[in-house]
């Protein structure tokens, strides 16, 4: 419906401190800041009731992890002993796999031997193998060095002797057999002419 | 119920004028709004200087014979000191620039100087980019504040009588005011209703002529092509001027507010409808 307003602007106004101030804009101020009030406090209200029921739910997951305590403490004994016996089998394993190494290393050695070389004796030592055999000749002691070390990668076969007998065709050697990864001082110590 | 939805009871209708001073106490009902109590008083014959309080006077004397103990009242401009136009606001206009537009075509469409004068735009229902441009005159409109204040009224608005009579009788197409010494005819033209005031105590005769000339004058112009006249006048008056209005092919009927047929206070009753986005009279 159509109408028309052509009251004058109220002209009222307001003494404070001396000061005449418009009644329609003190008014509209104090409505404004009862509207920012209203909305600070229903703000504040809000944020309230969401801080009150975030602190119970911690309340309640820390009540959850106490309670959890001796469990946890379980399974950390059972991982505890989980990792000793798979410590006990690991140690089991190795030295279960420790003997067959021996043996293949023994059986590389004998296979590594040339035709007119033979063995006296394969000693366990510090660190690797002593090899002792006889040739005929200087020349298969050094085709058996050549072969060991073809044959036994990561072995550093060294020639420890060479000795012959009087008015004997046969030469007696020793081979010093190093293990892979032995400790330097040994390896410094394992071969001497 | 009527804690939760009735929420402010409307304000009265005040009519002020130097013929009569009327007041309606208005009342929503489910048919629609209806004149619960209504005060009509004829004012004598004073000298001008007197008039504001021989008004104030009869408002107090109203106030006290009615019940209502609302004081909130809407009030008319008289026809010769307030005006209205339509405003067109240019595309993304904001409302403070519209309001400095506005007062520049006040400058050039109102007989006051800006001192002396009230501007109000006001909405236009179902348009969006236009607005109702109302100018008044401020001294006037301060003096019928200050009757209003000394009988301890509260006015909320101003309005014209033009809208008050568009809002009172949407049917019709015009509408003649000949219950004061002054009669104005009423041309409900799309959207701003537009006025003629007529010279006072026409006869009957002269008055019909005038009115029939006007009405031409709006087809012409293409203000509104009349069939439908509603003739607000005391009984004897409009048995006089509806044959000589009915003549012409127009569909003359009296202003009626309910059963009751053009009451003295139909103007105030009109006005008491201005808080109002529809209404249909009871």
């Amino acid at each position: 419906m159509i109408r028309v307003n052509l009251l004058p602007a109220s002209r009222e106004t307001v003494p404070i401190f001396g000061a005449h101030l418009d009644r329609r804009l003190m008014r509209d101020a104090a409505g404004g800041v009862a509207f920012l009030c209203i909305v600070s406090a229903g703000t504040y209200g809000v944020q309230e009731l969401r801080l009150t029921a975030l602190r119970a739910e911690a309340g309640r997951l820390e009540r959850t992890v106490d309670s959890n305590a001796a469990r946890r403490r379980d399974i950390a004994a059972g991982a505890a002993q989980v990792a000793r016996l798979e410590q006990l089998e690991r140690e089991a394993d190795a030295r279960r796999r420790s003997g067959n190494a021996v043996a293949a290393t023994l059986i590389d050695i004998g296979n590594a031997v040339p035709a007119r070389v033979w063995l006296d004796g394969i000693d366990r030592s510090t660190g690797g193998f002593v090899v002792t055999g006889a040739a005929t000749s200087l020349d298969d002691v050094g085709a058996t060095l050549v072969s060991v070390e073809r044959s036994m990668p990561g072995y550093a076969p060294a020639l420890a002797s060479v000795t012959r007998e009087d008015k004997s065709a046969v030469l007696h050697f020793s081979l010093q057999l190093l293990e892979p990864g032995p400790p330097a001082a040994a390896r410094a110590n394992g071969v001497r002419q | 119920m009527n804690v939760l939805f009735d929420v402010r009871a409307l304000p009265l209708g005040v009519e002020l004028s130097a013929d009569r001073v009327a007041v309606v106490v208005p009342q929503r009902t489910r048919e629609g709004v209806v004149a619960a109590e209504a005060f009509v008083e004829t004012v004598p014959e004073i000298p001008d200087d007197e008039l504001d309080e021989a008004l104030g006077a009869i408002l107090r004397r109203a106030l006290q014979t009615l019940r209502s103990k609302n004081r909130r009242c809407i009030l008319s401009a008289p026809w010769t000191e307030a005006l209205s136009r339509r405003f067109k606001l240019p595309p993304g206009m904001p409302r403070g620039e519209a309001a400095r537009a506005a007062e520049l075509e006040a400058d050039v469409v109102a007989p006051w100087p800006s001192s002396e004068r009230v501007v109000a735009l006001d909405p236009i229902p179902g348009r969006k980019r236009e607005l109702l441009l109302s100018i008044g005159r401020a001294a006037t409109l301060e003096r019928l504040v200050a009757i209003a204040k000394s009988a301890r009224l509260q006015p909320v608005a101003i309005d014209t009588p033009a809208c008050a009579w568009r809002r009172f009788a949407p049917q019709a197409d015009a509408l003649l005011d000949a219950g004061s010494s002054r009669a104005a005819l009423v041309v409900f033209s799309d959207p701003v209703p537009s006025f003629q005031l007529f010279a006072p105590r026409l006869i009957d005769e002269r008055l019909a002529a005038q009115v029939r000339l006007g009405l031409i004058e709006a087809r012409r112009d293409s203000e509104a092509d009349v069939h439908r006249l509603l003739v607000f006048a005391a009984h004897e008056r409009y048995d006089a001027l509806a044959p000589l209005l009915g003549g012409e092919g127009y569909a003359v009927e009296p202003v009626r507010v309910g059963e009751v047929e053009a009451p003295a206070w139909t103007l105030a009753f009109a006005l008491a409808t201005w808080p109002l986005r529809a209404w249909s009279a009871a």
